[in-house]
């Protein structure tokens, strides 16, 4: 394997010794892709081993053993999700994947379906096990067609192969699998949203409670989870919880998929124990920020991002230190703002993502998010904002603060919200001037 | 009451003798009317379109204390419209009798379509000649009912028994 | 559970919503998505509040605060919205501090900035829940500078309802509305974000239910076409009345405004209607205002009918009537008029001693059961229903309680403020259970879209479907009894009236049998013969159901219970049209049979009290105006025998009045006074007659459940012998007046003759083709509409009051098309 991967290869921390790549040890190998491939290479042992020697429960408790965080951006702990799933009392039960990855900054599950979909088939063959349900979907976002077309061709090289079915692994438990391809809209990446949307409703978030584990797709007790909390899973069960947690910190174990991207020498997505810094990521496995840095997302684009100071980029990257510093870990897709970039553009960018991709149902996020916010920054950009439009830009991010239906408006507010904390000279000084600090905008080209 | 007293008055009363009168010879001459005056209701048009102003929202009519004003609404006919939007007054009646001049109307009307004028000669003799409906109230409807009527058996101009000044809510109204 | 709501702690049942505590505490937040009979959803964020709950820790014990010692009360992180969260105990939710107060101000600005501020030319203005929450929970300016959303202003939704894109907050009621209430998916949100509009993909709004959508539209996005620009808000004398189109009884609001009806509204009566009408009734009102409505008594002189006072009309009445010996004289009322009316027409015939008295239609059976009816609110309860007929037609409210029940959700208790405002219970995207729903009849109703099983029996087969399915439930008890006997065994007959399969057969009747609340609900088709409503009583005893009877018009119950009827079987109406030498009919139309004109011109004396000069009135010798059911004040009993009140709207009528009116006339020119010659004495009357007052009846009405069995009836002479090429099938429109309803007709597209495909193509009729038929006499003018769910020679065409419910012969030689109404359409 080459040092420089070429531009349509994910690197990942394979390059770097002092890490060991395990849900990515397949990604970027040509035709990995394939069962035989995969089963070359001790794929479906760890499934059989579940199937075979483990009880559900066993499994379950297995995974809390390892604290196994979901990977999805809130961070749930997925045993924990798991036995909230009621005891079995005949009704159909499901397991849902959420593969819609949509979030800007955020392309880790992308390379595991188009390169190693059968590990995602495993996890779901252990996650089905686990909670005991017979039939899953993969919720897939639907720009990622070559995930798509992978998915679904391995799932039937699967189902061919005994793998999946009626005795799946030739033991006497059932697991099938659904590919279902999304229709492009960030918000069914909202677990009820792309429940509304699996079962061929508009993809609008519906109201908790119900949980989805009391009644989720067409109201049967259903479990949702992200792609790479499932790839964990078959890790977890191959080498054991001690395994797990042994790495990373104090409240978040085992490995994560952190994605780099924005203006940095090696964009891509690097596998990491929990807790590495912002630094290392950044510097040791990216090669650096590309000119002069003044900012970072630090878990995709819906996390407030933090300015370049050493304080932020010396932080551990886990799901504590971030939630306690004001930011979120989210999915850990870190974007570097580059110092030419003018902020105020780079938000209006990010605001306007979740303007277009506000589903409309409730009024914050229809009239504040979707409609004020991205007029608003028009105005500052063409150069007619005054201090008082900075102050009622703030007042009114605010009043979308925690008063939406759903977590859509705070991904767009709390960025926001931020900007104006750590970057308000940038604002004030294109209010004043009219025009913006930075005018670059060819630098994502350099 | 002394005699001085009655002496002082007289003095008033002498003085005023060599003043000019305050007094108009009404009708021959033309009265002054102050510029807040409120008198015979205007419905206005749009001076540049000729649309009508009112869009027959009735709110003068809730707005009136003496429940003098009767709206009816119906929907433009987009072809040919008689007021801007949708919505324009079929029937649009005031009863002056019922009046009393307060300009709740004007004050409630969203789009400035009703002003109070000038025009206080509305004397009548009959109970329905009071009850003016558009064509009586329609900018370049110059005079009251029975003015107009007078004016028209007599083959001459309304002539108003008074003089005013411009006012600027009262765009196209010429008196 | 203990709430304290700002300073007011009370106790609530769980699962109720923070909202309802809100609002039974004394306090208020706004709210638009929330709407008492529907799910709630949280979609417009106006109704949020600080909510904090008490926390146990692990070993199940109160955290609590270090200084008071009382159990701590943490507070949710984001401000909750109050209609999606339930109370828990010990809550504590706070609506009034400047956190909460900013929110608010905030949602109501964000509100307003895409909805126009052109209140002054809006229908809703005055009425409109946004002017009223922004009044009261706004800051009065928006810091909003730029353009609002351009949508289309008026987008004829269907041909009477209006939709304007702009005033749309998307509060999701009317979506919800159609999913939830009568099941009909037909709008839906298109777009997403700041561009999401109202639209449907089919053309019009095809359900049976849409004006509701206009009533609870919180803004003027959704208006009734039928009203557009009429009037505003404040200026509409708002009358409470009954729905007097079917036999549902309905609540509901007459809006008049100087002497015009221009709009009906739905009220809220919980126990009948909820706040639903039908299209029917909430549309149906134009032809009150018709420009050939009589206004004063017509006396015909030297053979032309000319306007005369009404005590003129009565001289003549009295003079003419006064050389006929009393039981020479029939009169018949429509089944639509007042328990009032009924005993004034009573007081009249006793009067003229005549035993020719009869109301119409009256169907061969009896509509009041001998056991107590089963109340609506039995139907939205139960756990299996079983309907014969087209409920939809017949009693459209029923249907929606149909519904209900599907639904699976008891109504709501009441609480201080009334209805629950949000009722957790109720989801979005409900499942409708539709197990619990059977529905027969002779062709494809509507309702069985939402049935579990359906049958199709052969039309006019209504005893027999009955006695196969008695056949099934006696063989079933025998079976219980003795699990040896034979299975059920049916014989070819049998199986073909049924419908359905054997096997479905033999679940409905195992459904409604082991259902704890089944109740049968019995349409008009049943109660054409009495051996087939007799069959259907005996069935539904059977296996335990109640009974629902689907009266064929709005007070069928009612004067079948006053006894308004006749005294000998051969005096019922239609027979007393030949029998009787002198007629006085009120509302009745039967001239519209060639043959029974004829007959109608040869009598001695022929009175009419109707609101048109109809066929009948113009060959009439005196013509009375009368009252339509919007004028008139009195007392209407439903299908569940709930007594209910009318209130008459302030229409400007001319000199119309109700039967009430006539009697009372007739009497001073008899010089009588008579029981019924007001609403005030007949009231007396009814007083005595049911103990309870028509006079204090509330709102909600009240259901007279009289001791001991109802005193049988003088049944009309019916031949049992049914048959016919043609069904008269129920009409939720009322035909006799579709013409003089312009948009109602407009939506319907008129009276329609529903025919099966290739019955048309033989009889060389194309879709759409304007036609006349004489069905049953009747000279009938419909419009063919190809319908594969009509069975092959069948021909179905709408009831009107003197054509009941039921078969009826038509003449196919008769069949033309009509070259008018060709023309017109050319």
């Amino acid at each position: 394997m080459s040092d420089v991967a070429d531009a349509t290869t994910p690197i990942t921390s394979r390059h770097d010794p002092r890490y060991e790549v395990v849900m990515y040890r397949h990604v970027g190998i040509d035709g990995a892709w394939t069962l035989d491939y995969y089963r070359g290479h001790g794929g479906y042992a760890s499934a059989r081993k579940a199937l075979t020697t483990m009880t559900p429960a066993q499994v379950i408790d297995e995974v809390k053993a390892s604290k196994l965080r979901g990977r999805g951006g809130a961070g749930f702990p997925t045993g924990v999700k798991w036995s909230f799933m009621p005891p079995v009392d005949g009704r159909q039960r499901l397991l849902v994947v959420n593969a819609d990855e949509s979030e800007p900054g955020s392309f880790k599950d992308r390379y595991i379906m188009e390169d190693d979909p059968h590990q995602l088939i495993e996890g779901i063959i252990i996650g089905c096990y686990a909670i005991q349900a017979t039939k899953a979907f993969i919720y897939i976002r639907g720009e990622y067609g070559l995930g798509y077309r992978r998915l679904v061709q391995a799932v039937e090289e699967a189902r061919a192969a005994g793998i999946l079915g009626k005795n799946a692994l030739g033991s006497d438990v059932e697991v099938d699998i659904t590919v279902h391809r999304g229709a492009g809209a960030y918000i069914c990446g909202e677990e009820t949203a792309l429940m509304n949307s699996l079962e061929g409703l508009r993809g609008n978030p519906r109201l908790k409670p119900p949980f989805p584990a009391q009644a989720g797709v067409y109201g049967l007790p259903t479990t949702i989870n992200n792609v790479t909390t499932m790839t964990s899973v078959v890790h977890i069960i191959e080498r054991g919880a001690d395994w797990f947690a042994s790495m990373g910190t104090e409240d978040s174990k085992g490995t994560k998929l952190y994605q780099i991207s924005g203006t940095v020498v090696r964009p891509g997505v690097y596998e990491l124990p929990m807790g590495a810094t912002f630094r290392e990521l950044i510097y040791d496995l990216a090669g650096g920020p590309k000119g002069e840095a003044k900012g970072f997302f630090p878990g995709g684009s819906s996390t407030p991002p933090f300015p370049w100071r050493d304080e932020f980029l010396d932080m551990p990257m886990d799901y504590g230190t971030l939630a306690n510093s004001g930011s979120m870990l989210g999915t850990g897709g870190v974007i570097v703002i580059p110092k030419e970039k003018d902020i105020v553009d780079a938000m209006y960018n990010v605001v306007r993502f979740y303007a277009h991709e506000s589903c409309g149902k409730c009024t914050p996020c229809r009239e504040g998010i979707s409609t004020w916010l991205p007029k608003m920054y028009q105005k500052l950009l063409a150069g007619l904002g005054t201090r008082e439009d900075l102050d009622l830009m703030e007042d009114m991010v605010r009043n979308t603060r925690g008063t939406a239906f759903c977590p859509l408006a705070d991904a767009c507010a709390m960025p926001v919200q931020a900007s104006f904390k750590w970057f308000r000279d940038e604002y004030e000084y294109l209010v004043d001037h009219g025009t913006p600090m930075y005018t670059k905008n060819d630098w994502w080209e350099a | 009451m002394s005699v001085l007293d009655i002496a002082k008055g007289m003095g008033v009363t002498l003085g005023h003798l060599f003043k000019r009168p305050v007094t108009v010879q009404y009708p021959e001459q033309r009265a002054t009317v102050q510029p807040r005056f409120r008198g015979r209701h205007h419905l206005l048009r749009h001076p540049d379109t000729g649309l009508e102003k009112c869009i027959g929202c009735s709110l003068c009519a809730a707005a009136c204390p003496a429940y003098a004003i009767y709206v009816e609404a119906d929907e433009n006919d987009p072809e040919n419209p008689t007021s801007a939007g949708e919505r324009y007054a079929k029937i649009y009646e005031i009863n002056m009798l019922r009046c009393i001049f307060c300009g709740f109307c004007e004050e409630a009307c969203p789009t400035g379509a009703i002003v109070l004028g000038h025009e206080f000669e509305l004397a009548d003799f009959r109970y329905q000649d009071f009850v003016y409906a558009k064509p009586d109230m329609l900018v370049g409807t110059k005079g009251s009912k029975w003015q107009r009527r007078e004016a028209e058996k007599k083959g001459k101009d309304v002539r108003l028994g008074f003089e005013a000044g411009p006012r600027p809510e009262l765009e196209g109204v010429d008196y | 559970m203990k709430v304290t709501i700002n300073d007011v702690s009370m106790d609530f049942a769980p699962g109720t919503s923070v909202i309802d505590a809100v609002f039974a505490a004394g306090y208020d937040v706004p709210y638009f998505c929330s709407q008492e009979y529907m799910s709630p959803i949280g979609a417009c964020r106006m109704c949020l509040a600080r909510v904090g709950a008490p926390r146990k820790d692990r070993e199940g014990n109160w955290i609590l605060d270090e200084e008071t010692g009382e159990p701590k009360i943490f507070y949710f992180p984001n401000m909750m919205a109050t209609c999606t969260t339930q109370v828990m105990e010990g809550m504590v939710v706070d609506t009034l501090s400047d956190d909460v107060k900013r929110v608010q101000n905030g949602m109501v600005e964000f509100t307003l900035i895409n909805h126009p501020l052109d209140c002054p030319v809006c229908d809703k203005g005055g009425a409109c829940e946004l002017q009223d929450r922004a009044y009261e929970y706004g800051t009065g300016e928006s810091r909003f500078v730029f353009d609002k959303r351009h949508q289309e202003k008026h987008h004829p939704l269907s041909e009477v309802i209006t939709l304007d894109r702009e005033r749309c907050i998307h509060c999701k009621r009317c979506v919800r509305y159609f999913e939830e209430v009568p099941g009909d998916g037909v709008l839906d949100f298109i777009e997403r974000g700041g561009h999401t509009y109202i639209g449907t993909l089919e053309d019009g709004l095809p359900s049976n239910f849409t004006g509701n959508i206009t009533d609870i539209c919180p803004v003027g996005a959704l208006l009734d076409t039928t009203s557009r620009f009429r009037g505003r808000n404040w200026e509409y004398d708002h009358t409470r009345s009954t729905g007097m189109d079917d036999a549902g009884g309905s609540a509901i609001v007459i809006d008049a405004r100087t002497g015009r009806i221009e709009r009906i509204k739905g009220a809220l009566n919980p126990e009948v209607n909820k706040t639903w009408i039908d299209d029917g009734t909430r549309f149906g009102h134009e032809y009150v205002d018709a420009d050939d409505r009589l206004r004063s008594p017509l006396v015909r002189k030297d053979g032309e009918l000319v306007p005369a006072t009404w005590e003129e009309a009565a001289q003549v009445v009295r003079d003419r009537l006064g050389g006929l010996s009393g039981k020479d004289i029939g009169i018949a009322l429509r089944a639509d008029a007042t328990l009032e009316e009924g005993v004034a027409a009573k007081a009249l015939a006793e009067a003229l001693g005549t035993g020719q008295l009869d109301h119409a239609p009256r169907p061969a059976a009896s509509v009041v059961p001998q056991q107590a009816p089963a109340t609506l609110t039995d139907l939205a309860t139960a756990d299996a229903i079983f309907v014969v007929g087209d409920v939809t037609e017949e009693v459209p409210i029923a249907d929606l309680r149909i519904k209900d029940a599907l639904k699976g959700v008891t109504p709501p208790e009441m609480m201080a403020h009334g209805v629950p405002i949000a009722d957790l219970r109720l989801k979005e995207h409900p499942v409708f259970h539709r197990e619990r729903l059977s529905v027969a009849a002779p062709y494809r109703v509507d309702l069985m879209k939402h049935a579990g099983r359906t049958a199709s029996y052969p039309a006019g087969g209504e005893a027999a479907l009955f006695a196969a399915l008695q056949a099934i439930a006696e063989a079933q008890d025998a079976k219980a009894e003795d699990a040896e006997a034979a299975a059920v065994q049916l014989d070819d007959g049998q199986r073909a009236a049924l419908g359905m399969s054997l096997a479905d057969a033999e679940a409905l009747v195992r459904g409604l049998r082991e259902a704890d609340n089944a109740v049968v609900v019995i349409g008009g088709f049943v109660l054409a013969t009495r051996a087939a409503a007799a069959a259907a009583a005996t069935f539904a005893k059977a296996v335990g159901a109640k009974q629902l009877i689907l009266g064929p018009m709005a007070n069928s119950y009612g004067l079948e219970l006053l006894h308004v009827g006749p005294s000998h079987d051969r005096y019922a109406y239609p027979g007393m049209l030949e029998g009787a030498r002198a007629l006085i009919l009120s509302n009745l139309d039967p001239a519209q049979d060639p043959d029974v004109r004829a007959t109608l011109e040869q009598k001695d004396f022929l009175v009419v009290h109707d609101l048109f000069l109809t066929e009948t009135a113009k060959i009439a010798d005196v013509v009375l105006p009368a009252r339509s059911v919007y004028e008139r004040d009195g007392t209407t009993v439903n299908l569940e025998g709930r007594f209910l009140p009318l209130q008459a709207a302030p229409v400007d009528a001319g000199e119309s009045e109700d039967f009430v009116g006539v009697v009372g006339a007739l009497g001073d020119a008899l010089g009588q006074r008579l029981e019924g010659r007001s609403v005030r004495s007949a009231r007396r009357v009814l007083r005595k007659r049911f103990e309870l007052d028509p006079a204090e009846l509330g709102p909600s009405g009240e259901l007279y459940r009289p001791k001991g069995r109802p005193a049988p009836r003088v049944s009309i002479r019916s031949d049992e012998a049914v048959g016919g090429n043609v069904l008269v099938t129920p009409s939720m429109l009322r035909v006799e007046y579709l013409e003089r309803n312009p948009h109602l007709l407009a939506l319907s597209g008129g009276s329609r003759l529903r025919v099966n495909p290739a019955d048309a193509a033989q009889h060389g009729l194309g879709d759409g083709e304007a036609v006349s038929l004489r069905v049953g006499g009747v000279v009938r003018r419909a419009r063919v509409r190809l319908d594969a769910g009509v069975p092959a020679g069948l021909m179905l065409l709408p009831t009107l009051p003197e054509q009941p419910v039921g078969l009826a012969h038509a003449d196919l030689a008769t069949l033309t098309r009509d070259e008018r109404e060709l023309e017109v359409a050319g």
